[in-house]
């Protein structure tokens, strides 16, 4: 699953609302609570664990992507 | 010295402004540039108290060494961890020597009934937002987001004068990547006249609106202090007062800070986003000292939800329950947090958690309004009048001296008191206007200010839309645009608007009026 329709299913809006520049000031559902939900279904759907600290620091979808490269998932 | 000096206004900004354009242009290196704004960052702190300087020079030195550490090593390194929860609990041990000592103190003597007597240190001005600052860099530099730390732009990004007393609350990103741009880019005419727009804006805010609303609020507070009492459209006057007098007081002292950002080319966050125009109290938040909002978001609120999603989940609570204590429990325990950040007194903890039972309600609300349709959404002079009514009681714990007496305010709010009525002229004083019209200031000050708050079409940073003055730092909806459209221009007749407007700030500047967050 592209990690842009994590996105899409989370926020209920469509794939191509989405794209590495998304961050919570650019879209408007993406409150502190979508934050963690999201990154929580995130870690579902690719079965990785964020620490407290990447969980704060991580801020774009953009971020989100390096951060599961590093962790081994190529989420294209 | 502060914003709102003379020594400031007339010496120190015209010297350090002129200082930086001269070597921003006089050399191909931005660090003599950078170098002169650290000396001047220095000497603004240390004309609010000598002593203070050594603090910030020691945090700033600290933090540094532990940040480039972070920065420097590779994620895998086994000792990583230990270096970044010791500076992390250094700057919160030290930051709480200085702002909890007294409350730890009286706490013990008032518990076991002894008479312990410690050194009680003086709370350096602003310390807490320097010290959020750097922790904030220090987990993004643990996550590997910072790189190429040098120790001239940390000592900027750590002691910048716009900042450094009462905020924004910058991330090291926003402040970092701006220093990168060549200075063409980032300063001129242009920052320097929008810069200077909206720091005449905020002085205005300061010292004409909050400063000519405090001396009523103080009229009310300082009465009930010390014992007496009125009746309840005086406590209302007082108490609407203080929220203005805040509000004035925090968003004249945030439009300064991101006007003088604007003219050194350094951009920086937004605070404030007309709050008082909320329907909300989840609209509120999104738009009241918007960079802490963040910071708490980030630092407290996050790392607590998480936590108590994965405990519900783990013992497999229903969903409905889990989404039930994950919308409640980690807002109320942030905003009490907030509170205890304001002050170490019981006030300021009952004020945070008002406000973290009021967000709980208004989450919950909204979820089950969203997901289940099972409640109606509030019409919106409904949602901004009971948002106000919280904010204004939260208020009144913020601002008495102690619990009881908000509690005697709250109650002569509603009509309990038994005091003998008095008229608002009697409590508050009269003034004869034009020679001829008797007027109560306090009445006429406060109608003024609720009307420019919650009824004047732009804020500052709209007023100046078409040149950005502010970074992003909390999503906004979009507001529909209500006239008349008000749109600053660099030109004559705006120029001589802002001189006019900054010539009746500087002509009423008084004693020293020190920014109310300055405490905090």
């Amino acid at each position: 699953m592209r990690l842009e329709e994590v996105f899409a299913d989370v926020f209920e809006e469509p794939v191509d609302r989405f794209d590495e520049e998304s961050t919570p000031e650019t879209v408007f559902k993406w409150t502190s609570l979508m934050h963690i939900t999201l990154l929580m279904e995130i870690e579902s759907t690719y079965d990785v664990q964020f620490s407290n600290s990447e969980m704060i620091a991580l801020r774009s979808l953009g971020d989100i992507r390096a951060a599961l490269a590093r962790k081994g998932v190529e989420a294209a | 010295m502060t914003f709102n000096s003379y020594a400031f206004l007339l010496a120190f900004l015209p010297i350090v402004l002129a200082g930086y354009y001269i070597l921003q242009r006089s050399f191909a290196s931005r660090t003599p540039a950078f170098l002169w704004l650290i000396a001047a960052s220095l000497v603004f702190y240390a004309s609010l108290d000598p002593r203070y300087l050594v603090i910030l020079v020691v945090s700033v030195g600290l933090n540094f060494l532990a940040a480039a550490h972070l920065a420097r090593t590779s994620m895998e390194d086994p000792g990583r961890r230990r270096v970044f929860v010791a500076a992390v609990v250094g700057n919160l041990l030290f930051l709480g020597y200085f702002k909890y000592t007294g409350l730890v103190v009286d706490s013990i003597n008032g518990l076991a009934g002894t008479h312990l007597d410690v050194f009680r240190p003086t709370y350096p001005t602003g310390m807490s937002f320097f010290t959020f600052i750097q922790i904030g860099c220090l987990v993004e530099a643990y996550t590997g987001q910072v790189q190429g730390l040098s120790f001239v732009k940390y000592a900027l990004f750590g002691s910048f004068f716009p900042y450094v007393t009462a905020g924004p609350i910058v991330r090291q990103s926003e402040i970092f990547r701006q220093m990168e741009l060549p200075a063409g880019e980032r300063t001129g005419r242009t920052p320097i006249a929008v810069g200077l727009t909206l720091f005449a804006m905020g002085l205005f805010k300061k010292v004409v609106l909050a400063d000519n609303i405090a001396p009523y609020v103080t009229t009310l507070f300082g009465a009930v202090a010390t014992g007496a009492a009125t009746g309840p459209l005086n406590a209302w006057i007082g108490a609407l007062s203080y929220t203005l007098e805040l509000y004035f007081d925090f968003s004249g002292y945030s439009d300064m800070a991101l006007g003088l950002g604007c003219m050194f080319g350094l951009r920086l966050p937004l605070n404030f986003n007309s709050p008082l125009k909320a329907t909300s109290m989840i609209d509120f938040w999104r738009r009241w000292h918007m960079t802490m909002v963040r910071f708490f978001t980030s630092h407290v609120y996050t790392p607590i939800t998480v936590s108590v999603m994965r405990r519900t989940t783990r013992l497999g609570l229903p969903r409905p329950v889990r989404m039930l204590i994950a919308l409640t429990i980690p807002v109320f325990v942030t905003f009490v947090l907030v509170g205890l950040w304001h002050g170490a007194t019981w006030g300021f903890v009952i004020s945070g958690a008002i406000h973290g039972v009021a967000l709980a309600l208004n989450l919950s609300w909204r979820e089950l309004r969203t997901r289940f349709a099972v409640l109606p959404s509030l019409p919106g002079p409904l949602g901004w009048a009971l948002t106000m009514l919280v904010v204004v009681v939260a208020n009144v714990f913020l601002r008495a001296d102690t619990v009881q007496s908000a509690v005697r305010i709250l109650g002569m709010m509603l009509g309990l008191t038994s005091a003998a009525p008095t008229t608002a002229a009697q409590f508050y004083g009269t003034a004869t206007l034009l020679g001829t019209f008797t007027v109560v200031p306090a009445v006429v000050w406060l109608v003024l200010l609720a009307t420019i708050a919650v009824l004047f079409p732009r804020n500052s940073q709209q007023i100046l839309g078409s040149y950005p003055v502010a970074l992003p730092s909390l999503a906004s909806p979009v507001e529909p645009e209500r006239p008349p459209r008000i749109d600053w221009r660099p030109s004559l007749r705006w120029a001589a608007t802002m001189a006019a407007l900054g010539g009746v700030a500087l002509t009423s500047l008084g004693g020293p009026s020190p920014f109310l967050y300055y405490q905090f």
